[in-house]
């Protein structure tokens, strides 16, 4: 079975390389499970056509990736880990990224989920409070006090 | 909304739809699903299976019948057969490798997400922007253990949500960052800055031990030297089998140490017994003086190495400049364990396990010994609890072997503490050796206090 059919929640069909696929824990353990033919298409709820084809995209791209050792998670994460085709590839809109997110977490794709959260992490980093709210379109439910307070509390941190 | 609350939400939702079938649709029955040499291969088994998971319905009976007539005995098995047709038996198994496949795909999706169509329109539509309302607690907390200590600083500073959030996942985000200076130590081939306890404890006794790692690109050190910096140590989390010892938390205040005051009140004093959430002024903290709980702390004043942990009164605010003893600052103990509203400390925590320095994993390279630091009484006591003036003041010479192996077998002195030190300055005494100079307190401060740096102790004056 070199082929699978995966349906997404929108009823779109897509057949995938299986080695691509089961780059999908959950795909794959499925796979195991079912005995699957490669005819029937696996439903894929939760993740609509359009994020379904992202993951495609990206578990084709990485589907002969080396395994890694397991990454030493104290490990230092910065923004020179992402190579330039996963930079490409997560240079969406924040509505697609936050969807790829929840869909590498769902089919637990690890590596698509370390990247995709990885991103976030960098359109945050190095930037102010307001900065981060106008990014993520988010008001600030704090009271002037309140906002004075916790800014004194986190002085601490700050370069001067 | 909260992100406890959305996460309420999440759970109640899974909980909804953990119940909820997949639409038959998926899993027409008329269709067969399996190709033939897996039902040929796996008929039999699979017919027993399901036969016991489908009791009551009738094709299922029809199963059981043919089961039954097939166990018994072959001639049994030929009549059982008859019963049902060839197609008939078909047409059975296919229905039951479809509700196999069934069960499979409920056990995958049933309990992680419902079919999209029976998804309320809330949950398909997906507010974008606030990513704290869009995600997971779970996955944010995997974004925010991405960011640096800064970042998560200034996260907090988002919103109220945010701030929660940061601050809920402190004792992970906490742990993660020390895990990453240890890291960064192990790279820079540094050691860390490390305080041990000097405790009268038995040795081989387990106790957590907080340090800073030399992480020079935080604050820490900056706000370390700019005032008082406090340690508050807590027993493992994991209790070890044997000399498993609690006790309350307790505090170190540091003093102020400048570059044109060197040698200058490393090291204030220790409050014992102090209980979490309590406040004390740290004018009163060195009153009560040293104590068999001291705490040591080596501070390099060249590369700035700091022992300790910033925080006060209000989480984490650093301490007025304590050179007037007149305007005393507050600190707020707070047992690291178990109050999770610190946020951000850059501490590690190593284990400490007997007497002696235990250098974290990750960080093997042996530390430069301390060239000389002395380590003084920090201001005049102006409280009643504070301890007679030293009608003899001691010396206290420890002198350290540089070449020395660090050796983590308890010393022959009583309760020891443990420091590591920075890397020597150019105007080191002679190679291979070192000092720390120690003014002890009176004979009945009970200053349990001795120092082996990678080392062992080789005299005590």
């Amino acid at each position: 079975m070199s082929q699978i059919k995966l349906q997404s929640s929108d009823g779109r069909e897509f057949t995938v390389d299986a080695k691509a696929a089961k780059m999908s824990e959950t795909i794959k353990n499925m796979l195991e499970d079912l005995g699957g033919d490669g005819e029937n298409a696996i439903p894929v709820p939760n993740v609509t056509g359009a994020i379904l084809e992202k993951v495609i995209q990206y578990c084709l791209h990485h589907k002969d990736d080396v395994a890694k050792p397991e990454e030493d998670e104290t490990k230092a994460k910065k923004q020179e880990d992402i190579d330039s085709w996963d930079a490409d590839f997560c240079r969406v809109d924040q509505g697609t990224l936050f969807e790829m997110i929840l869909a590498a977490n769902y089919l637990d794709i690890k590596p698509m989920l370390d990247l995709t959260c990885k991103t976030v992490a960098n359109m945050i980093r190095g930037k102010t409070p307001d900065e981060i709210r106008k990014l993520f379109n988010i008001k600030s439910d704090f009271s002037p006090e309140e906002e004075e307070q916790v800014k004194k509390e986190n002085d601490w941190c700050e370069e001067k | 909304m909260s992100p406890q609350r959305m996460q309420q939400q999440d759970e109640a939702h899974e909980d909804d739809v953990a119940h909820r079938p997949i639409p038959a649709a998926w899993f027409d029955v008329d269709e067969p699903l399996f190709d033939r040499s897996f039902r040929a291969s796996g008929e039999a088994g699979a017919a027993n299976f399901t036969a016991d998971e489908l009791d009551g319905d009738d094709e299922a009976t029809r199963l059981k019948q043919s089961n039954a007539s097939s166990s018994s005995s072959s001639s049994t098995a030929a009549a059982g057969s008859t019963l049902l047709t060839r197609a008939q038996q078909k047409e059975l198994a296919d229905a039951e490798m479809c509700k196999q496949r069934k069960q499979i795909m409920d056990r995958y999706f049933g309990r992680t997400s419902a079919p999209w169509d029976t998804m309320p329109d809330s949950l398909k539509q997906r507010p974008v922007g606030d990513l704290t309302k869009v995600l997971p607690v779970e996955l944010l907390f995997i974004i925010f253990r991405s960011l640096d200590t800064q970042s998560l600083a200034r996260c907090s500073q988002v919103c109220k949500s945010w701030q929660r959030l940061i601050d809920a996942d402190v004792c992970g985000l906490r742990l993660w960052q020390l895990k990453q200076n240890s890291t960064q130590c192990d790279r820079e081939a540094k050691p860390p800055c490390c305080l041990t306890i000097s405790h009268s404890m038995p040795r081989h006794s387990a106790k957590s031990v907080y340090a800073l790692s030399p992480d020079r690109s935080s604050a820490l050190g900056r706000d370390w030297s700019a005032g008082f910096a406090a340690l508050s140590t807590a027993a493992p989390s994991i209790p070890l089998p044997s000399h498993y010892e609690s006790h309350q938390p307790y505090c170190i205040a540091f003093d102020r140490v400048t570059q044109s005051l060197v040698n200058e009140r490393i090291l204030s004093s220790v409050a014992p017994d102090l209980e979490a959430g309590t406040e004390t002024q740290v004018e009163r903290l060195r009153a009560s003086a040293l104590s068999k709980r001291t705490v040591a702390c080596i501070y390099d004043t060249q590369t700035r190495w700091a022992a300790g942990m910033l925080f006060s009164v209000a989480k984490r605010q650093v301490s007025e400049d304590t050179s007037r003893p007149q305007t005393p600052a507050p600190i707020e103990h707070r047992d690291l364990f178990t109050d999770d509203t610190w946020a951000q400390t850059s501490c590690s925590r190593i284990p400490y396990i007997g007497s002696g320095f235990n250098t974290p994993e990750g960080c093997a390279s042996p530390p430069a010994l301390l060239e000389s630091s002395r380590v003084t009484r920090p201001y005049p006591a102006d409280d009643e609890d504070v301890p007679p003036p030293p009608q003899v003041r001691q010396n206290l010479h420890l002198t350290l072997a540089a070449s020395r192996s660090h050796s983590s077998a308890p010393s022959a002195h009583p309760p020891a503490t443990a420091t590591r030190v920075a890397p020597p300055p150019q105007s080191a005494q002679p190679s291979g050796q070192t000092s720390l100079q120690l003014e002890m307190f009176p004979v009945g401060a009970s200053l349990n206090l001795d120092v082996s740096v990678w080392g062992e102790l080789l005299s005590v004056f």
